[in-house]
């Protein structure tokens, strides 16, 4: 019985494990199509079209885009072949975690593609590759652009460039009060750049998701106020204002409910759209349509488009491993062992403090109160829960929640300094040399908080005030250096040793090596 | 794990914090009076608590071994059964498994605060001599800590939570840092195997800082911000 009991336990322990080091292993799905998962923050160069994909654009808001995404390059005659622009690097760490939207220029006879770079730190920047075939391409090793961190804490999200003759713009998104609008910078070389400030905005609370320029001063701009449905205008730019606004209609596009993107390429009398859309529902993935006319009015997909509207079929599914979704199925099963396990807890004390009370005893007292605290607040709990208007219950709920567990909890945490200032005192005992250096430090810390010797020079003399703070300064360096170099090294170098002890500690467990709850 | 299976004896060095343990039941056993065992405030899905389980097991069993009553204060109600399977294996072990008592293993509060004043009563109530504490904690480290020492408990804890490892240098007799946590079963158990996986954890975890190393100085020679060389002829 009890090697049958061990068997099981092994078993149960070896396959949930299994699971979960699968699943952490290997992909969440093999194989499909390069795009398979949505196209996006396209540009069109001749015949060759430069797009975005994402790994993990599925599920997500149509406009918004995060790591994973990388940009590809196809044909428009042969749509069936699709490979990748350019690949992340290690040792590249301002585009590390995905590209997209990418505008290409052609420069002194070859290629230049600015588009913006996720970095290692999920900052967004301007980045610069450069290719003479148009299909090879050389990253520079560094960003190009930095927007300020004022007008986007984590860098823009869409961008476009503007060639007039040599000398660029690249117009970019910024937040301003919770909704997108555009900023600018200016070079001459693609290389240098000159922020600007604001270029464009719309009354609050409207965002702007695209802009592209047209030739006469006017611009398409592409918005959307709050929750609704997305608008797509012609208009032109005046003093960052988007003036002379109108509605702009498309052919029926069978894969966008909504655009949420649209660059226009004008030349030679004909104009090309590149309108970017997905649905709402269902397949959200993003797709990209080409529309072409000899104005606005006459747009009309490309011949060779998809029934869909789309310039190409997205690339095929993958197939899931299963081990992901088996993962997140076993995972269903803790909030279950959990609902038991309180309820073992809850019977615990029960029965703990019940036995207490009827065996007497001078911790009775005690026992009591918790069983009385214990029922009070569950029958308050479920009184308020199901009768939130009731006044009486609210006044319960209020008494014992905020006005009881909250002031005692914040008594309990409120000893805790009593308890620092104890400890501390033991701590700084200097003994030893160890001892003796702690304390300085942390002497060094605590005074360098404040402007002490500024504080001390004021005691003394007007002039010993400037040398005090000379000297608060050159202290504050010296414990900015510790904590951030010496403390941090050391928090690593714990936090390192533990996270592989944690490993080791894992499999021990799982190849039941360690027998603590299965003997 | 499998150089230990083929015989080969690995040597763990000394870890004072867990020769303490054997100290510190023997008081208790000196004393007559119980210890208390805290495996952390977190719940099973940390392996901490796994780690302080594991320690509980030898704990235990060497407790009721000199007949010494182990206390176990929990804040995870999870956490109950498994705690209470492992000190009646104990006793089982021992052949009394009728001294075994379920209360002595407590599901006190989820409450952080609540849990350390439960724990803090606990120890001062029932007149612990010595307690052990090897878990994740919040700051009811201290609260716990400090209070054992005024209470004159000796106390042994410990964590790999950094911010915390001060707080339990501060108030116990022992401390376990980080890693030594995970190491403290295996080095209890004497088993060649568990202590095979220690080996192979330091061994990983030199093969890890080189390369850490390998790709810092990579890092400095790729990229031509960091380049000393480019740096210096001003590319």
């Amino acid at each position: 019985m009890k090697r049958f009991r061990r068997a099981l336990i092994w078993g149960f322990t070896f396959g949930f494990g299994a699971i979960w080091v699968l699943a952490f292993f290997l992909p969440s799905e093999i194989g499909g199509g390069i795009d398979r998962h949505g196209a996006f923050g396209a540009d069109l160069v001749g015949n060759r079209l430069y797009y975005t994909s994402a790994v993990r654009a599925a599920g997500k808001p149509l406009s918004v885009q995060s790591r994973g995404t990388y940009l590809l390059q196809m044909d428009l005659d042969a749509t069936r072949i699709r490979q990748r622009m350019l690949d992340s690097s290690f040792f590249r760490g301002h585009d590390y975690h995905g590209q997209y939207r990418p505008t290409v220029l052609v420069v002194d006879g070859g290629l230049r593609a600015l588009y913006i770079g996720i970095g290692s730190d999920d900052r967004r920047r301007i980045c610069l590759a450069e290719s003479s075939d148009g299909t090879n391409w050389r990253v520079r090793p560094t960003a190009v652009f930095d927007a300020p961190v004022e007008s986007s804490v984590s860098g823009p999200d869409w961008m476009t460039v503007v060639d007039n003759g040599g000398n660029y713009t690249v117009i970019y998104s910024a937040t301003e009060r919770g909704r997108r609008i555009l900023h600018y910078a200016t070079s001459t070389n693609l290389v240098d750049w000159v922020d600007r400030g604001a270029f464009l905005r719309l009354p609050e609370p409207e965002s702007i998701l695209s802009y592209s320029p047209l030739s006469g001063g006017r611009a398409v701009v592409v918005s959307r106020l709050g929750t609704e449905a997305t608008k797509i205008e012609v208009g032109s730019v005046n003093e960052e204002q988007f003036v002379n606004r109108e509605p702009l209609s498309l052919p029926m596009l069978p894969f966008a409910d909504e655009i949420v993107d649209a660059r226009i390429i004008e030349s030679g009398g004909l104009v090309r759209m590149l309108a970017v859309g997905g649905r709402v529902e269902g397949d959200t993935r993003l797709r990209i349509a080409l529309l072409e006319g000899g104005s606005f009015d006459s747009l009309s997909s490309v011949a060779g488009s998809q029934p869909d509207g789309s310039i190409a079929a997205l690339g095929s599914p993958a197939t899931s491993t299963f081990f992901h979704e088996l993962a997140g199925n076993a995972a269903d099963f803790v909030p279950t062992v959990m609902t038991f396990g309180f309820g073992l807890g809850l019977i615990s004390l029960l029965v703990l403090h019940g036995r207490r009370v009827a065996k007497g005893g001078e911790n009775r007292f005690y026992s009591v109160i918790t069983l009385i605290a214990l029922l009070a607040m569950i029958a308050v709990q479920i009184g308020f829960r199901n009768n939130r208007e009731s006044q009486f219950w609210k006044d319960m709920n209020e008494l014992l929640f905020m006005n009881m567990q909250f002031p005692l909890g914040a008594t309990m945490f409120g000893l805790l300094a009593a308890y620092l200032v104890s400890a501390a005192y033991r701590a700084f005992r200097i003994r030893t040399f160890d001892a003796a250096v702690l304390t300085a430090m942390a002497a060094l810390v605590v005074l360098t908080q404040v402007p002490t010797a500024q504080f001390v020079g004021s005691l003394i003399s007007d002039s010993a005030v400037s040398a005090g703070a000379r000297f608060d300064a050159a202290a504050s360096e010296v414990r900015t250096w510790s904590l951030l170099i010496v403390n941090n090294a050391v928090q690593t170098a714990v936090g390192f040793g533990a996270f592989v002890g944690a490993i080791a500690m894992a499999l021990r467990i799982w190849l039941s090596l360690d027998k603590t709850a299965s003997e | 794990m499998a150089a230990a299976r083929r015989g080969r004896q690995y040597f763990i060095r000394r870890i004072a914090g867990i020769d303490a343990i054997e100290e510190a039941v023997g008081r208790a056993t000196e004393m007559g009076k119980p210890v208390v065992f805290s495996p952390g405030s977190a719940g099973l899905d940390n392996m901490q608590t796994l780690a302080g389980l594991a320690v509980l097991s030898w704990v235990a069993k060497r407790c009721v071994q000199m007949s010494v009553r182990v206390l176990v204060p929990l804040r995870i109600a999870t956490v109950v059964s498994i705690a209470g399977d492992i000190l009646r294996e104990a006793f089982r072990e021992a052949d009394t498994e009728d001294a075994f008592e379920p209360n002595d293993v407590r599901f006190l509060s989820e409450d952080q605060n609540a849990y350390a004043a439960g724990t803090i009563g606990m120890i001062s109530r029932e007149g612990v001599a010595s307690a052990f504490y090897f878990g994740s904690y919040g700051f009811e480290s201290l609260l716990i800590a400090e209070n054992g020492r005024r209470l004159g408990v000796v106390q042994i804890a410990a964590t790999a939570d950094y911010f915390q490892i001060p707080f339990f240098i501060c108030a116990c007799d022992y401390t376990l840092i980080g890693e030594e946590l995970y190491a403290a079963s295996a080095y209890l158990s004497r088993d060649p195997v568990q202590v095979g996986t220690v080996a192979g954890q330091d061994i990983a975890k030199m093969v890890i800082l080189l390369l850490i190393v390998a790709g810092s100085v990579a890092a400095i020679f790729t990229q031509s911000e960091l380049n000393p060389v480019t740096g210096i002829l001003g590319r």
